[in-house]
């Protein structure tokens, strides 16, 4: 398609945007607006949009300005509330984290001093799986000589309590309304 | 925010800062405003209930960004570019078939309400919705093909030789109509 803007183009514009037509028009851009198909066609596109916008307009419902206020003010409000709890999300996640961490360190510390209560015993020496384990033991052992000799007294509460801690988290995490905004 | 990544970055804007409208200021602005941006969704999207939806969506999202904007045109400019941003949104989601998608029956009525909007619908119709908005935002809004290359976001020279061709289609749909009803007649 070939783009041929007429030269006038811009004048029947700006005399219609101006609403001087077609009363307050020069009579040579009247007339050359008759014979230019550009210029007719940019008339009738003009009008036709014009029209349609004043009588979609004068028949829009709107909504009172002081609800679409009110939203946008509990919307700000809502989205400043979500911004100041965004580090106490943290430390939950944090303490849940610390939590399976301590009770893997129980679990590994109780196993290291042989409870007894491996279902793992049940291995063949020579299982991949045992030999893994073997190694993981062995690994863990070091680490966990100073946890694992924690008098029990000493360990129980403390988990308790990290424990407790984890469960206040995640019900304030359930807590959280996820269609506030 | 999710819905703050939609949120068009104007060019012309300052760095966002306090709420820049008290109430009195935004009721101002959205009498001014606020009917010729529900025509435009409403015709754009040829659906009044869904104009409603994102015409306060627009608004609200307007003024939640918080910025200084150069004088009333630019906020409207800016507004209308919210509002055309959320039309895209619109069509790129899946079409669902609840019962909340299911237009008001008022709907058809208020945009057949005179013989113009009557004519025009079907051209518009006849269209590509990035057309009507073209269309709609050039000779409806009289905004220039800069204006409208911010506001939709696409580009400048492109806009010209896409309202060049849309407008020759509506023009020649218009005529083949006001033809049909002379025959009628």
């Amino acid at each position: 398609m070939r783009l041929i803007a007429c030269p006038r183009e811009k004048e029947v514009s700006t005399e219609l945007a101006s609403g001087h037509w077609p009363h307050a028009v020069a009579q040579d851009l009247l007339s050359h607006s008759h014979s230019c198909s550009r210029c007719r066609e940019l008339l009738l596109v003009s009008q036709a949009f014009r029209q349609a916008r004043q009588a979609t307009i004068a028949a829009a419902p709107l909504p009172a300005h002081g609800l679409v206020w009110w939203r946008a003010q509990l919307r700000g409000r809502g989205e400043a509330v979500q911004k100041l709890e965004r580090p106490f999300l943290t430390v939950q996640i944090f303490t849940l984290l610390l939590t399976l961490a301590a009770a893997a360190l129980l679990l590994a510390s109780q196993i290291h001093r042989g409870v007894g209560w491996q279902p793992w015993a049940l291995w063949h020496d020579s299982h991949p799986l045992a030999t893994a384990w073997q190694e993981t033991e062995s690994i863990l052992a070091g680490c966990l000589d100073w946890f694992a000799h924690w008098p029990l007294a000493l360990l129980l509460p403390s988990l308790t309590a990290v424990a407790l801690f984890a469960a206040v988290a995640v019900f304030l995490a359930l807590q959280r309304d996820p269609n506030r905004s | 925010m999710f819905w703050q990544i939609a949120l068009p970055k104007p060019a012309a804007v300052e760095q966002p800062a306090e709420l820049r409208m008290d109430s009195d200021a935004f009721a101002a602005f959205y009498e001014r405003s606020a009917r010729p941006l529900w025509a435009y969704l409403a015709r754009v999207s040829g659906n009044p209930a869904l104009a409603d939806d994102l015409m306060q969506e627009a608004f609200l999202r307007f003024l939640a960004a918080q910025l200084s904007l150069d004088g009333e045109i630019a906020a409207r400019r800016y507004l209308f570019r919210i509002a055309t941003n959320l039309l895209r949104d619109h069509w790129r989601r899946p079409v669902s078939d609840s019962l909340e998608s299911v237009p008001e029956p008022h709907a058809p009525a208020v945009l057949t309400d005179s013989h113009a909007a009557d004519m025009l619908g079907p051209a518009l119709a006849a269209v590509s919705p990035r057309d009507r908005q073209l269309l709609w935002l050039a000779y409806a809004e009289g905004y220039s093909h800069k204006e409208i290359a911010e506001i939709t976001g696409l580009q400048s020279a492109s806009i010209r030789l896409l309202l060049f061709r849309s407008r020759r289609r509506v023009a020649q749909l218009l005529l083949k109509q006001a033809k049909g009803a002379s025959l009628c007649d």
